[in-house]
């Protein structure tokens, strides 16, 4: 009997790909923009089709199209991109979706190194490249790394103190309730691993042009896209998981575990559309004061209820 | 001299901020700046050199595509000092149209240039809001003139055509809505605790470095140098023009001056439409030979035309001098050295709203 899990990663991809139409939308609408487009009538047939697909339209493209390496990188600038995708396409297999996944007893900490480990291979790939300006974003993600760990690690490991297991099936609840300060550390370090609006810094168009990826193109970018796609998905998925989840089984599962990916994905949408961009040394400062008290307090309030009340 | 630097960050010629190819080469320590250099010459038009001996009929033309975000201002000033020359009078109606193009013209320019700045820090919501009002403004342009950019709509000893009552009428409800909007977004960079922390206390322009690189227009404006040329010019004068100025000498400040400018705009046009005389729009006259140095505030400051030209009307010898050309050089050797990132470089330059294609004509 094969495992309904091994399917996860195709669902994470299927998913991840309506998520970031949805993220382009709410965007384009809070912007009074059109943004890509649902529903089309039939005589634009042969000038336009629906674009709630275009994100996977794009990756198609990118696959179709030559792949440029710069004769300066080393093979790591290929190695780098396609060990990121095996780092989202594992993760996938350990975020439970609608209560599907493998599990084991420590199941959160392989999810903490896969999650760490997608990142640090996009770093190794851009910075390969010998690219000045995919070096300033490496700096800039490393920096933005190390500050966004610990309130991640924190809030996560609250509600492993509270449910006394590093195994997220165990952990899942409507947990929100629970312990309010660890889904608000996580939700805030998920927003800065996805580079959502005022965490952009690593990839800031604006400044450094593309950052890690300035370089790639091509099916080298193809494959990024494809991991950043499966990452807005297992991210998400996770805090849904963790928080925002009902205990059901069947069909109910699915429609909850929708539901709860929607609502997050639509509060990031938002997020996304209302900020600018913080400087590298500003967001590092911001990261270390904010989510890391809110992470000590959700790691103190879970201590509290399990030792002293 | 070999020199030996930490990193050497070239920004441009071509990079998603910047509008017009140019090349900003900072060397830096870490992220931290320590000088930086312009380089320009990447799309010199030599259009002085296309306008020397071709009749004013076509420099007239010509001296509008200098620029495509300011166009009104070149004809105007081009105009103005074609009218000096010949002593062509002007009937005071035409004069007050004028006023309403160019001040039109002013309001897109320096919505363009803070929708580049909120881009830039990446606040796109509000980049787009100013966009959408620009296109706005835009529209009331065609209207009043036929086009959107290249407008030709001041000729000597006059305007190319009348303002009829219901468009007059549809100008001011226009002019309502954008206030009311323009109102709102101005709030919201004024009071956004994000744009604050990028845009407050970075690319300090002192006001002595400002006197010391001689900045005009809003760059100068925003470091506290209380100095337009439209403080001189007759129609001005009239409407009781005050320049604007803020002391805070950061972009924060340029930018603010900006938005307070359309809003001056806004007033200007509404007061020149409620005093606007009866009369003829056009006097007519015959281009003469002469030399004059004659200068107008375009959206970015002082611009200068130099011209002379022969008894046919043709121009004989023509000099441009755009205001960006200052404001560069200011923005490159006084406000990014020392910036803490390479965010605050790209910022600061857009503050400065360099326009490229002025700068090399």
């Amino acid at each position: 009997m094969i495992d309904a899990a091994w399917l996860n990663p195709v669902i994470a991809f299927s998913i991840g790909i309506l998520l970031s139409f949805k993220l382009r939308k709410i965007s384009a609408r809070v912007q009074s923009r059109r943004g890509p487009l649902i529903w089309l009538p039939d005589r634009w047939h042969d000038i336009n089709r629906s674009k709630v697909l275009q994100p996977l339209y794009d990756i198609i493209k990118l696959f179709s199209k030559q792949t440029i390496i710069p004769s300066t990188a080393t093979p790591f600038f290929i190695a780098g991109p396609i060990l990121a995708l095996m780092c989202a396409v594992l993760a996938t297999l350990f975020v439970p979706v609608a209560g599907i996944s493998f599990d084991y007893s420590f199941s959160l900490v392989v999810l903490f190194y896969l999650l760490m480990g997608e990142i640090l291979f996009i770093i190794m790939g851009g910075i390969s490249s010998a690219s000045l300006f995919s070096a300033i974003g490496g700096v800039r993600e490393i920096d933005l790394m190390l500050a966004n760990e610990i309130p991640f690690i924190l809030g996560t490991f609250a509600l492993a103190i509270t449910f006394d297991t590093l195994s997220i099936q165990q952990m899942m609840g409507f947990n929100i309730l629970i312990n309010p300060f660890a889904a608000l550390a996580v939700l805030l370090s998920i927003i800065v691993k996805l580079h959502i609006k005022p965490f952009d810094i690593p990839e800031a168009d604006t400044e450094i042009v593309n950052g890690l990826t300035t370089e790639y193109g091509g099916k080298l970018l193809g494959v990024l896209e494809t991991a950043r796609i499966i990452m807005v998905f297992v991210l998400i998925a996770l805090f849904v998981d963790l928080f925002l989840w009902i205990p059901s089984s069947g069909a109910l599962a699915w429609v909850i575990f929708l539901a709860g990916v929607i609502a997050t994905g639509v509060l990031i949408g938002f997020m996304n559309s209302l900020f600018a961009r913080f400087r590298i040394d500003q967001a590092t400062r911001w990261l270390f004061k904010i989510p890391l008290l809110v992470s000590v307090l959700a790691i103190g309030w879970a201590v509290l209820w399990r030792y002293v009340l | 001299m070999k020199r030996i630097v930490d990193v050497n960050i070239p920004l441009g010629p071509i990079h998603p901020c910047f509008k017009e190819p140019v090349r900003l080469k900072c060397e830096a320590k870490g992220e931290r700046i320590i000088s930086a250099e312009v380089e320009l010459g990447y799309m010199k038009k030599g259009i002085e050199r296309i306008m020397k001996g071709r009749p004013w009929q076509e420099v007239m033309f010509l001296a509008e595509r200098v620029c495509g975000i300011c166009s009104v201002i070149h004809n105007m000033v081009f105009i103005e000092a074609m009218e000096q020359i010949s002593d062509i009078s002007v009937p005071p109606r035409a004069a007050y149209l004028r006023v309403i193009v160019n001040e039109l013209d002013r309001m897109q320019s320096h919505l363009l240039a803070n929708f580049s700045y909120c881009y830039t820090i990446e606040h796109e919501t509000l980049g787009m809001y100013l966009l959408d009002l620009r296109e706005q403004v835009m529209d009331e342009l065609e209207r009043l003139t036929g086009a959107r950019v290249t407008c030709a709509y001041i000729i000597p000893g006059g305007v190319r055509c009348d303002i009829p009552r219901q468009d007059a009428e549809d100008l001011q409800a226009s002019l309502d809505r954008i206030e009311g909007d323009l109102r709102r977004y101005t709030g919201m960079f004024e009071n956004g605790p994000m744009i604050a922390l990028r845009s407050r206390g970075v690319g300090i322009l002192t006001l002595e470095a400002a006197q010391r690189a001689h900045v005009v227009g809003p760059t100068a404006r925003g470091s506290g140098i209380a100095y337009d040329c439209r403080q001189n010019h007759p129609t001005y004068k009239k409407l009781g023009f005050v320049p604007i100025t803020r002391p805070d000498c950061d972009n924060f400040a340029r930018v603010m001056v900006r938005f307070d400018e359309v809003f001056q705009s806004i007033a200007l046009i509404r007061k020149c439409l409620q005093e606007l005389p009866k009369g003829v729009i056009r006097g007519g006259g015959v281009c003469k030979a002469g030399e004059i140095r004659y200068s107008g505030e375009a959206p970015r400051g002082e611009l200068t035309y130099f011209i002379k030209s022969d008894e046919f009307g043709r121009i004989v010898e023509i000099q441009i001098q755009p205001p960006s050309i200052m404001n560069i050089e200011a923005c490159c050797h006084e406000m990014i050295i020392g910036s803490d990132s390479i965010a605050d470089v790209t910022s600061t330059f857009i503050s400065a709203d360099p326009c490229v294609a002025c700068a090399e004509r």
